[in-house]
């Protein structure tokens, strides 16, 4: 496995949020991160992506620790996609998109036709070509996030974490983007490692869930292994019913109101 | 595909983004004009034509050839120092990622003017060339005192530009406390202060040369890192931008041009300010492009400031400070018109 | 710049919901204490000067006027020492107010452009009308400030996005200076004595008279009054405005009543003592620091604090450069410029 954090100790400032925290990122799947505010799911993220250095332990990457490789190595290995985005003023899309080239050019380097292929391929996957020459702040929510997408395919690396992608975008904008990553795992072989605030969405699409709380692991593996009613009601403190989701058949975690908790604990003696 | 969304009235890239040497180059033109006449006018007007000879060194006219060699520092002065500060501006704009920071913000020129001030009321009658390496020091160890200020793990662009402004609030204090204990050179040393390029020689032209020579051709190399880092922190990184890093060398290259700027010749406002704003408006974001812009337009701003200030009542002389100062609140109302809502 | 849709919402505010709670107790000693060191600063100023008054006389001096040296203490010490403890006041309420209304740590009348403001056309009318002093200043003092504040506002809005305190201190900065410069080559070139130079750049109580506190007298009085009445709603106002208008209040109102009271406040003391730099900034956050954030209790002890504050600087000042008069203003810049970049550090950086 390329990408793995070992024992970490994670803070800011003196505020410590995990500890003794060990993950490892399967190769080839699709990864979730999931728990409640505060769980740490977003730190854990971040130290993986090297935005946070670890206190204790290391992350490992390619078996070398992260924090000892070169930023710019790193980016060309890693790509992340972090919860607040700035758009620039008065870019086109292309214009962002070749943003993601930097990790490759050196600072006199004309773009190289290595270049130009990657940045039009990753247009033409995430479906952005068309919008080229339009200003990204003219976009709407799942085109943009389509965009800054494309920003971290044109990096060309195998591995790609998003931070929250889908939060506060519209359903249909938040199936477009899980959608499209899934594309990605599964035509281009990436590695995708996310944290989503949604439960219901780290089922549907995920190969591994990773349950987080209080800064710790609780568990990890498959939705159907790991969505079980006491798993929940531990996390995140709902009682809720699994059942199996009526075409996917993974596994849907229904929250159950007061009321119905009562007829539950009655039903089922 | 998804249901696209595609809103009324499509901002594409403008004209200006699209070609930019062709306008870069008029504006480059029309600056050496611009020169050439400003160095006709004055306390003696001599025409274009004689000075164009002058400075080639083509005629034997004297009245041209004195106007040249006292004219011609200042006109050269113009030019740096207008690019000087216009560049430290646009990269200050790109690092703290905010319009409004300007050299001025991150207590350079607050702290030049302490400097240079001091050293003015402590030996009165020094002749300004002495001032520009105190002013210079001065600058620096202003700007390091707000980035060691405004440094937590990290010298994020918000720390920088708050921190910044309290420093300079700090040293206009002193400056406001030397003026108090010296209440007798209270109009000199503001004069100073106000900056101008008034009885400048070639010697002070040659203390902030090789400051822009040097500094700004690496700037401009580095431009894409500065369109990076406006991607924001966790992007920048995750693109393989050492952020600390890069931001420290990025802003000691502005503030040494600044400092160089206000060392030479006094603390000359809102260049910093306004020049890299209108390189942004017509020739987009993109650092590559606005960054000589933005010297383009200091130039110009110069030229014009000192030009005014000499030509609008002679033989006074409005210092340039005072007409950029003056020239910078239009051009707020216009920013507040265009973009208020 | 734009930030994106995809943008943590309320948990991470730049506003911090305040502690609207106060212990009684501490009110009391904190108001016990300022009440000593207003006496004893009053007692203080009255005292020194080129002619030493002994502490003795001074009750007497205050209400007879037969020896000299009374009335030097009438005509002088008395109304540089009232006006010290009513300009302090007007300003240290203004910046409350101000944080308040702006929902902004970082709001001061100073750094928001105001002062700078009104000083800027109450010299360009001393220009042009050398005579000119009293009601008309005053007035035309607060459409200094009234402009000044509003640029500021629109500038530190424009580009869209919330107003951070980054923002607004930049938007500030930058008008502040086009203000002061512009105010500067008006004193240059007017040839004023070195003095008034540095009362309009610095500010100062030294040249204070009876006549200036009568003129600031109303407006003072309509300002506090005025920013007393409105404790309650900013009280609410500090919740959120979301949260005030879901309990009754009228946020917009309450803004505006709120700026046009820093407005006259503001404006009236510095048109009679220029802009003496802080007060407004640095008092606020030092009470909240004692008090709690509750404006019933905060607003009145800031009145008393940042006479205080802008006396004691008047006395500091005196001992600067004897015999010669320092303004005020140099004194409190120098202790209020490390405060403020203490302050700037602190900042919970959001944005």
């Amino acid at each position: 496995m390329r990408l793995q954090a070992q024992g970490v100790q994670l803070a800011y400032d003196q505020r410590v949020i995990a500890q003794d925290l060990t993950l490892t990122i399967p190769d080839g799947k699709v990864s979730v991160l999931i728990g409640p505010n505060g769980s740490g799911k977003s730190t854990a993220l971040r130290a993986l992506a090297r935005l946070l250095p670890p206190q204790k332990g290391s992350v490992i990457l390619d078996g070398k620790s992260i924090q000892e490789t070169p930023t710019k190595e790193v980016a060309r290995l890693l790509a992340i996609l972090p919860q607040v985005l700035v758009t620039p003023e008065s870019i086109s899309v292309e214009d962002l998109v070749w943003f993601g080239r930097h990790p490759h050019r050196a600072s006199l380097k004309v773009p190289s036709p290595a270049d130009k292929e990657a940045v039009e391929w990753a247009m033409d996957v995430t479906s952005t070509a068309e919008l080229r020459h339009q200003h990204v702040d003219q976009l709407s929510g799942g085109q943009r996030q389509r965009v800054w997408i494309a920003l971290c395919l044109a990096q060309g690396t195998d591995l790609i974490l998003l931070d929250e992608p889908t939060t506060y975008l519209d359903v249909a904008y938040q199936l477009e983007v899980l959608d499209l990553l899934h594309q990605l795992n599964q035509e281009q072989g990436k590695t995708v490692a996310m944290v989503l605030h949604d439960f219901n969405m780290a089922a549907e699409y995920a190969d591994h869930v990773f349950v987080m709380k209080s800064g710790g692991l609780v568990t990890e593996g498959p939705p159907e292994d790991v969505f079980t009613c006491d798993i929940i009601r531990d996390v995140f403190g709902v009682e809720s019913k699994v059942v199996p989701h009526p075409v996917s058949g993974k596994p849907m975690c229904i929250p159950l109101r007061a009321g119905l908790r009562a007829q539950l604990a009655v039903a089922t003696g | 595909m998804s249901a696209a969304i595609v809103a009324q009235g499509v901002r594409r890239t403008s004209l200006a983004q699209r070609y930019p040497s062709i306008l870069m180059g008029s504006l480059c033109v029309l600056a050496v004009v611009l020169s050439f006449y400003s160095l006709s006018v004055g306390a003696t007007d001599v025409s274009m034509g004689d000075v164009f000879n002058a400075v080639v060194g083509n005629t034997s006219d004297q009245a041209a050839q004195i106007v040249v060699q006292f004219q011609l520092p200042r006109v050269l002065l113009a030019w740096l120092v207008g690019i000087a500060l216009a560049v430290s501006g646009a990269v200050m704009q790109g690092v703290i990622r905010n319009p409004l920071a300007a050299p001025d913000v991150v207590g350079v020129t607050k702290g030049a003017g302490f400097a240079g001030m001091l050293l003015l009321l402590a030996i009165p009658g020094l002749p300004v060339v002495a001032v520009v390496p105190a002013a210079f020091a001065g600058g620096l160890a202003a700007a390091a005192l707000v980035y060691l200020l405004a440094y937590r793990r990290g010298a994020t662009p918000v720390r920088i530009a708050l921190v910044g402004i309290a420093v300079s609030a700090a040293f206009e204090a002193g400056i406001r406390f030397l003026l108090v204990r010296n209440p007798l050179d209270v109009s000199a040393a503001l004069i100073w202060l106000t900056g101008s390029l008034f009885g400048r020689s070639m010697s002070s032209v040659l203390e902030i040369l090789p400051w822009v020579l040097v500094l700004v051709p690496l700037i401009v190399i580095w431009s894409r890192k500065l369109d990076v880092l406006g991607l924001g922190d966790d992007l920048a990184a995750g693109l393989g931008e050492p952020v600390e890093r890069t931001r420290r060398m990025l802003l000691l290259f502005a503030v040494a041009l600044a400092a160089s700027a206000v060392a030479v010749s006094g603390t000359i406002g809102f260049v910093g300010l306004i020049a890299p704003h209108m390189a942004r408006r017509v020739f987009g974001g993109k650092h590559l492009a606005s960054i000589p812009a933005a010297a383009l337009f200091g130039v110009l701003l110069m030229l014009f400031a000192d030009m005014l200030g000499r030509g609008l009542a002679p033989p006074l002389e409005i210092p340039a400070g005072l007409v950029t100062a003056v020239v910078g609140g239009p051009y707020f109302l216009y920013l507040l018109v265009k973009t208020g809502k | 710049m734009s930030v994106d849709t995809v943008v943590k919402p309320a948990q991470d505010a730049v506003h911090k919901r305040p502690k609207i709670v106060t212990s009684r107790q501490r009110v009391t000693w904190v108001s016990l204490a300022l009440l000593v060191v207003v006496v004893a600063g009053v007692v203080w100023g009255l005292s020194i000067g080129s002619q030493q008054i002994s502490l003795a006389r001074l009750p007497g001096a205050i209400f007879r006027a037969d020896q000299p040296d009374e009335l030097i203490l009438q005509s002088i010490r008395l109304p540089r020492v009232v006006l010290a403890l009513l300009v302090g006041a007007a300003l240290a309420v203004a910046g409350a107010l101000m944080q308040a209304v702006a929902a902004n740590p970082l709001a001061a009348p100073e750094i928001m452009g105001v002062n700078a403001g009104a000083v800027f056309v109450v010299v360009m009318a001393i220009t042009i009308v050398p005579s000119l002093s009293g009601a008309p200043t005053i007035l035309l003092s607060f459409g200094g400030a009234a402009a000044a504040g509003v640029a500021v506002m629109l500038l530190a809005g424009s580009g869209g996005g919330r107003v951070s305190p980054v923002r607004l201190a930049l938007a500030g900065v930058t008008a502040s200076s086009l203000l002061i410069s512009l105010t500067q080559v008006l004193i240059i070139f007017d040839e004023n004595s070195a003095d008034s130079v540095l009362f309009w750049l610095v500010g100062g109580v030294n040249f204070a008279g009876w006549q200036d506190i009568r003129n600031l007298l109303p407006w003072l009085a309509v300002g506090l009054v005025g920013a007393f009445a409105m404790a309650r709603p900013l009280n609410l106002l500090a919740l959120g405005d979301d949260m005030a208008r879901g309990l009754g209040q009228n946020v917009e109102r309450t803004r505006m009543f709120g700026s046009a009271l820093v407005i006259v406040l503001c404006g009236a003391a510095v048109s009679v003592a220029g802009p003496v730099a802080f007060i407004g900034l640095i008092v606020p956050h030092i009470m909240r620091r004692l008090v709690g954030s509750s404006y019933t209790v905060l607003l009145p002890l800031c009145a008393v604090a940042g006479g205080v504050l802008v006396l004691y600087a008047d006395i500091v000042s005196r001992y600067i450069k004897p015999p010669f008069e320092v303004p005020a203003g140099v004194v409190t810049a120098l202790i209020g410029a490390p405060i403020f970049v203490y302050l700037a550090r602190r900042q919970k950086v959001t944005s």
